[in-house]
């Protein structure tokens, strides 16, 4: 029997034993990266493990603000027009490769050909060339982007865009190793054949299980970097995020079943860490149908809707109240506050009614329409909310529920009434916010179509003083507002759980911490 | 026994091709595409995307070459594991699912099976009663319970087992799914057992072995066991596609990188070569299943035996 016993313990204490810490960070990134082809990648967690593994031209700082990467400065013409970037010295790949500007010159090509198809590759369009390439119109050579010396990359865009640094800090932009990709074409990210010029450099991986990366002594900074190993697990479900968390296996995670939020408030060592977030969740209305052609519907419908009740009650303060599509958090802008935001619930209801009344709506003849929504947290809870609001002013809604890909896919069809939509950027400028609403080939979001608004856009968006710039697109939102074919709802908060072993961090709104600037106690 | 055999392995290939066309047809019915979640892609950037993925084709077209590529032993890219193809994620994850199923439902049978007949040989004894209520509430509460339940117990209470994670497959980290795996399909084996053995101890060769002054257990184990796991077999063979189907919720709460996974997330983000490549595993499995019951009844039952050979 007591060898039994002893036996037992044994067992235990082997299970207990493997649970030592060893002093490496631990990251929980929600769902399975993609990939970590940077030009194939998309989305949060695949640009979490990017960052750590690959570096622009320029990257980001502790703060989440733009940083030099592999650049250590850069100059631009008067108009904004030309960026000439000067590479650090001595850079190499993590295999010791030298890393010159005929690299960036290469990933820019590779990103915008056809044949590698990149979802971000658009947001290169402001490069002279770089939308006849990516449309197999000119050869991939004809991109403006030139390396007139192993330490210079010169980019020669279509026209002023103070913007264009900050589309740099993308997770698209960075450098991707040519003599790779050439070596192993699509398995080049694999394990062992991968080679990066970030800080970390991709060890192994296991699909849906575990990714790690291992400190870079190539790396540019590698002498500033604390953490040696990195691991990310992908895991999807909320409750097992946030028990994983609990028990200490992981050191930061952006997942949590939002029901346990009072909880985690109460918290005496505060996990809990939010900034605010760089996401516009709005509702778009499908102005190409009646009764949305009518601007005084949209407002109407807009004037009703109580956004303290939604921030404060239902979402329970991790969102703030929005009358504009560009979020507050972006830096250097302010979008202007409509007068009727500070207006009492009772003088709105009065007014909207009035422009219902005008539109042709009454008590005789209810506005009636179909809303649609996406799962996800607290949604049917502030869908349901805004129908009663709605209902305050006579008017009758009906709910909608379908998964995020039907959603997306209707709303970018035209194929709805009203629809529940967010739209994320991780760049500190409110253009890609402003862009949705632009007529395009295959039509906006809503259908919304104002020639004066793409030219007050377009020209704002051009003008080469930041300062001024901003300004103008300042204006073109508050024309947009006045028309409102979105109705903006709120700017919801990031929110991250981090452990107490984790130094460093600082809460930004991009949302970026790159494993770089952390530390980790043993 | 081999005539039958021929003939049921022939009549899978139509059943297979129903279920692969239908399958392809709904997933492409099913609105939304494996973009959208990207939301306002420019129209130039997905015509490239679109022509990566041979979307741009018309259906019939792309339902031509997917059924060649088929042939070929080609699943085809995966779209939303970009640097993999199909069946190198079927390659990796499958084996997780295989294991964690067939562990699972091993364990199942073995307990269920002893359970239920120990049940039975104590009918409406205590016993009996406890086993019968254990088997109720196995089957009553629904595995997205009793998941959460031990993770929070074993993992984040005592800390004793890692709360998610597959690891190398090593028994700390298939203890919690594996459990939560096994406990209704333990109910169900354990009532199925009872009941049939409590119907073949009634009859009568089994009363002319007892008769024949047969000690009970050669009795129980050699006369009343085999004819009592016919119906079992028959839920067994079905239950292994089941438990491999049944485990994709266990792989979404414990986080385990098995082919369920690959399933749902293929689904949800409409990664359709992913999605059929699946459900090509999954029928085939099924099927396969079905058959190998029908086999076993032969070996168990001499009536079903000699109808094969007739066939």
């Amino acid at each position: 029997m007591t060898k039994v016993v002893r036996v037992f313990f044994a067992l235990l204490l082997a299970m207990t034993s493997t649970a030592a810490m060893s002093a490496a960070l631990v990251r929980g990134i929600g769902s399975e990266p993609e990939s970590f082809d940077p030009h194939k990648a998309v989305g949060t967690s695949a640009s979490v493990v990017i960052y750590d593994l690959f570096e622009g031209l320029l990257t980001v700082d502790a703060n989440g603000e733009a940083a030099p990467g592999a650049a250590e400065s850069w100059s631009t013409n008067a108009d904004r027009s030309v960026y000439t970037f000067k590479l650090r010295p001595n850079l190499k790949w993590s295999d010791g490769t030298p890393l010159t500007s005929a690299d960036f010159v290469y990933s820019m090509r590779r990103l915008l050909s056809p044949d590698t198809a990149a979802r971000y590759a658009s947001f290169l369009y402001i490069v002279k060339g770089a939308r006849a390439v990516n449309t197999q119109k000119a050869p991939p050579e004809t991109l403006a982007v030139k390396a007139p010396d192993p330490r210079t990359v010169v980019f020669e865009l279509e026209g002023p865009a103070p913007q264009f640094l900050e589309i740099l800090t993308g997770v698209a932009a960075v450098a991707v190793p040519r003599h790779i990709i050439e070596k192993f074409g699509r398995e080049w990210t694999r394990p062992g054949n991968i080679v990066s010029n970030g800080a970390y450099q991709l060890v192994d991986y296991s699909p849906n299980t575990l990714i790690t990366a291992k400190r870079n002594a190539n790396f540019h900074s590698a002498a500033s970097v604390k953490i040696d190993e990195v691991s990310y697990l992908p895991i999807e479900d909320d409750n097992a995020s946030l028990k994983r968390f609990q028990s200490g296996e992981l050191d930061v995670t952006q997942r949590f079943p939002p029901e346990q939020l009072d909880k985690l408030r109460r918290e005496k060592n505060r996990s809990l860490r939010t900034a605010p977030g760089r996401g516009s969740t709005m509702l778009a209305l499908n102005t190409r149908q009646k009764p949305f052609d009518d601007p005084r519907v949209r407002r109407a419908l807009a004037l009703a809707l109580d956004r303290n009740v939604l921030t404060d009650r239902i979402l329970r303060k991790t969102a703030e109240p929005a009358y504009f599509v560009v979020p507050s958090s972006i830096g250097n802008y302010d979008s202007l506050r409509p007068d009727w935001s500070d207006w009492s619930m009772t003088e709105r209801q009065k007014q909207a009614r009035a422009l219902l009344s005008e539109a042709g709506f009454g008590p005789g003849k209810p506005l009636r329409f179909t809303m649609q929504y996406y799962t996800e947290s607290k949604t049917r809870t502030l869908a349901v909310g805004m129908v009663a609001m709605w209902r305050a002013i006579g008017v009758n809604c009906e709910l909608v529920n379908k998964d995020l890909g039907a959603v997306i896919s209707s709303v970018n069809a035209g194929n709805y009434q009203v629809s529940l939509y967010a739209w994320y950027s991780s760049f500190d400028d409110p253009f890609t916010f402003l862009d949705l609403f632009i007529q395009k080939p295959r039509g906006s979001i809503t259908g919304y179509a104002n020639a004066d608004y793409d030219t007050a856009f377009r020209s704002a968006n051009r003008t080469p003083d930041p300062i001024a710039r901003a300004k103008a697109l300042a204006q073109a939102e508050a024309l947009l507002m006045r028309d409102m074919p979105a109705i903006p709802l709120f700017f919801a908060e990031g929110q991250k759980l981090v452990g107490p072993r984790v130094g460093g961090w600082v809460d930004n709104a991009r949302g970026a911490n790159l494993s770089r600037y952390l530390t980790v106690r043993g | 026994m081999s005539r039958f055999l021929l003939r049921r392995l022939l009549v899978m290939i139509p059943t297979l091709l129903a279920i692969v066309t239908l399958s392809f047809f709904l997933m492409r019915a099913a609105p939304g595409g494996p973009f959208d979640a990207d939301a306002q892609l420019e129209p130039e950037v997905l015509q490239n995307l679109r022509a990566a993925y041979q979307l741009d084709k018309p259906v019939p077209e792309q339902f031509r070459m997917f059924l060649s590529g088929v042939l070929r032993g080609d699943l085809g890219p995966s779209i939303g594991y970009a640097d993999y193809s199909v069946s190198e994620l079927i390659a990796i994850g499958l084996p997780v699912s295989l294991k964690l199923g067939l562990t699972a439902l091993t364990l199942a049978a073995l307990l269920g099976t002893s359970l239920g007949i120990v049940a039975a040989l104590h009918r409406n004894r205590g016993l009996d009663y406890a086993i019968s209520t254990l088997a109720m509430t196995g089957i009553a509460v629904p595995t997205l319970i009793t998941a959460p339940v031990l993770t929070l117990l074993f993992g984040v209470t005592f800390k004793l087992l890692p709360v998610g994670g597959w690891g190398d497959g090593d028994f700390r980290h298939m203890a919690l799914p594996v459990t939560a795996l096994v406990l209704p399909q333990l109910a169900v084996i354990a009532r199925l057992a009872r009941g049939s053995m409590l119907e073949v101890l009634n009859q009568p060769y089994v009363r002319t072995a007892r008769a024949a002054g047969l000690p009970e257990w050669r009795v129980i184990l050699r006369h009343a066991s085999p004819p009592a796991l016919i119906p079992l077999v028959s839920y067994l063979a079905p239950a292994v596609a089941g438990v491999m189907t049944g485990s994709i919720v266990i792989e979404q709460i414990f986080g385990l990188p098995g082919v369920g996974r690959y399933f749902v997330n293929g689904a949800l983000s409409r990664d359709y070569p992913l999605v059929m490549g699946i459900v090509m595993v999954y029928a085939t499995a099924v099927l396969v299943m079905n058959l190998i019951a029908d086999l076993l009844y032969g070996v168990l039952d001499p009536r079903t035996r000699r109808r094969m050979d007739e066939a």
